[in-house]
């Protein structure tokens, strides 16, 4: 269940920003509760670019070698749309079964 | 004491201890064994490396050696193996027994690297969920499956039993990661999303069921009783079921689906050994390769559509939209391939010519007619054609009979042929040869003429014309009569059924017509013998 929400999150956050380090959308992840280790990232962010949803360029930082920065890309953004289509869809089928159970 | 080490991680220099390396190689080799497998090792790899220096690099700050205590809370970011992988929903959400949590993450993992995993689906079994699981695994629909097995029963029983071995070692899916492995699907939200809604349905037909049943599950049961014995399959069948037309419609559904899958056996067979026979037919070999092929398309089409059709009205469940729309549009393809191959083979018969010969026969008397029936059994019959690999022979050799018109006792040869030009329809007929033989006045008449190899055929026919002058008598056994078509008879001759009912028949020329020379009694004669034979 949680990998496939998690693209989801990720691209979510991605989307949001202009450029971002792997570890900031963990940061983000878990201020709002989704706790993942970093090493779930990577393979995903691979994955998602490999996918053509996510580029990245390099930049130098304080802490020592290059950084990967992602960037999600057009193709990306319908991707998440349609993503964020089906899920709050999902999301209300499930409400309504918690709601109303059937009754025969 | 502790040694330290100098290494290199993710492109950072570190002066490491050597517990603390111990730990980091450990740990690296865990990874790698978690995503050796997977796309993009290298990438992954490199990326967690050089986040884990970073991570390394604020853990120590101004220190300069890398302790055990570093590492550990480098590898507490990143963290271990097991926890990368997708959660299955349900476990999830019970998370009760964190050893069978941990168990079906891994197993899950697995699956997510090597593929699909054979499973049986006990959601949708009919028996045990062999065939569903199967299904499942190569993303067809069960019914193929439930129809080849069906059908494998019947061959020695070999399905049965290797149904049962299938049913005792293929594990039952369980979770919903098993179940997504099964159909070898990445666990994606949309996925997820799919399985549980499918899930639901299942549950709520499960509930309907149980107040009205449903025609599937009702065909279900009786197929499950099937399995018990073939007697209480059909005594349950009449019992269990109230609408005789569903009765019908079964008998005839199986009735179909087991002539579709003989005839499938037999165009198959067919069309491998009509191959060298579409090589003598077309110009360019692929024309033939291709119209095999658009041949099978079709027939593969038709017979699935009609199959989906079946399922319907049995099943009453509604086969996805785009398999039908692919179906037709496959149809559609290859019928227009073919269509327009067959054009372009068509043109190849638009030329005709015909050559003739002519045998003298005016030193005989009482002309004997014989054919030399062959026993080729080597190739194979199409019609009047039967072909190999290295002959084409055309049985279409047909002689008339009829009155000399001036004086003379001959045999004319015709040799006709189509082509695509009208030169090529000349070579063709010219090429065909076929030589009646004559001696000791007999005419020995070959049943066949043979097409060369790498000669085309191109409808080649080789009519014969005896032209018999008065007076003159001809003569021929029964199993003649096959290949003289036509014999120009006198209509007035009374004595013309003794010639019919004989074995042997003898025919003199008249300036009416051929009149039968036998008398009643060789007629009858005839007839007695094969009374008696009889």
């Amino acid at each position: 269940m949680r990998k496939g929400v998690l693209e989801l999150c990720v691209l979510s956050i991605i989307a949001t920003h202009d450029e971002i380090y792997p570890a900031t959308i963990r940061e983000q992840l878990d201020s709002v509760g989704i706790e993942v280790v970093e090493g779930t990232l990577y393979p995903m962010l691979m994955r998602l670019k490999n996918m053509g949803y996510l580029t990245y360029t390099w930049q130098d930082s304080n802490a020592g070698a290059a950084r990967k920065y992602y960037k999600i890309t057009d193709t990306g953004r319908s991707v998440l749309d349609e993503l964020q289509q089906s899920w709050r869809e999902f999301v209300s089928s499930v409400d309504k079964l918690f709601v109303s159970a059937p009754a025969d | 004491m502790n040694k330290v080490l100098n290494i290199n991680l993710g492109g950072l220099p570190f002066t490491i201890d050597d517990e603390a390396y111990h730990t980091l190689e450990n740990y690296l080799q865990s990874l790698h064994n978690h995503f050796k497998t997977s796309e993009g090792y290298e990438e992954i790899m490199n990326d967690i490396e050089a986040r884990l220096g970073e991570l390394i690099q604020e853990g120590i700050g101004k220190r300069g050696i890398v302790t055990l205590q570093d590492v550990k809370n480098a590898i507490s970011v990143m963290g271990k193996p097991e926890d990368f992988g997708a959660e299955p929903m349900d476990e999830a959400a019970t998370s009760q027994n964190t050893e069978g949590a941990k168990k079906t993450t891994a197993s899950s993992n697995s699956s997510f690297q090597t593929g699909k995993r054979l499973f049986r689906d006990e959601e949708n079994k009919m028996v045990g969920g062999v065939c569903a699981g199967l299904a499942a695994y190569f993303g067809i629909d069960v019914i193929w499956l439930r129809i080849i097995w069906g059908l494998l029963f019947f061959f020695g029983g070999s399905g049965l039993l290797l149904y049962i071995i299938l049913w005792a070692v293929v594990p039952s899916a369980k979770t919903t990661a098993d179940r997504l492995a099964m159909r070898g699907q990445p666990i994606d939200v949309n996925n997820i999303a799919k399985t549980v809604e499918t899930s639901f349905e299942k549950f709520s037909e499960k509930v309907n069921e149980f107040g009205k049943p449903e025609n599937q599950e009702r065909f279900q049961q009786q197929v499950q009783q099937f399995s018990t014995g073939v007697g209480n399959f059909l005594q349950s069948l009449f019992k269990g079921l109230g609408g005789v037309g569903r009765v019908f419609a079964i008998i005839i559904a199986v009735g179909l689906v087991i002539f579709l899958f003989i005839s499938w056996i037999g165009a198959t067979i067919a069309a491998s050994f009509a191959s060298p026979l579409l090589g003598y037919v077309t110009d360019e070999t692929w024309k033939g390769t291709m119209a095999g092929f658009n041949g099978f398309g079709i027939f593969a089409s038709v017979s699935a559509l009609l199959i989906l059709a079946i399922r319907r009205l049995i099943y009453k469940r509604q086969a996805n939209g785009g398999i039908i729309t692919g179906l037709w549009v496959f149809l559609a393809i290859n019928a227009f391939s073919l269509i327009s191959i067959g054009g372009s083979l068509a043109k190849n018969f638009t030329y005709d010519h015909q050559v003739s010969q002519t045998i003298d026969l005016s030193s005989i008397d009482t002309l004997n007619i014989a054919v030399a029936l062959t026993s080729n059994n080597s190739g194979t019959q199409f019609g009047s054609l039967r072909v190999s690999d290295e002959f084409l022979l055309a049985y279409e050799v047909d002689m008339r009979v009829e009155r000399s018109d001036n004086g003379k006792f001959e045999l004319v040869k015709n040799f006709q042929s189509h082509g695509g030009s009208s030169e090529e329809a000349q070579r063709l007929a010219k090429s065909i040869s076929y030589d009646p033989s004559v001696s000791n006045n007999t005419l020995t008449l070959g049943e066949y003429f043979k097409i060369p190899n790498g000669t085309k055929w191109r409808d080649q026919d080789v009519d014969l014309i005896l032209k018999v002058p008065d007076g003159k008598v001809i003569k021929y056994n029964r199993n003649a009569t096959g290949m003289i078509r036509w014999v120009e008879r006198d209509e007035d001759d009374d004595n013309d059924d003794n010639c019919f009912d004989s074995n042997v028949r003898v025919w003199k020329m008249t300036e009416n017509g051929f009149v039968c020379l036998l008398t009643e009694a060789d007629g009858d004669k005839d007839n007695n013998k094969r009374k008696r034979k009889r």
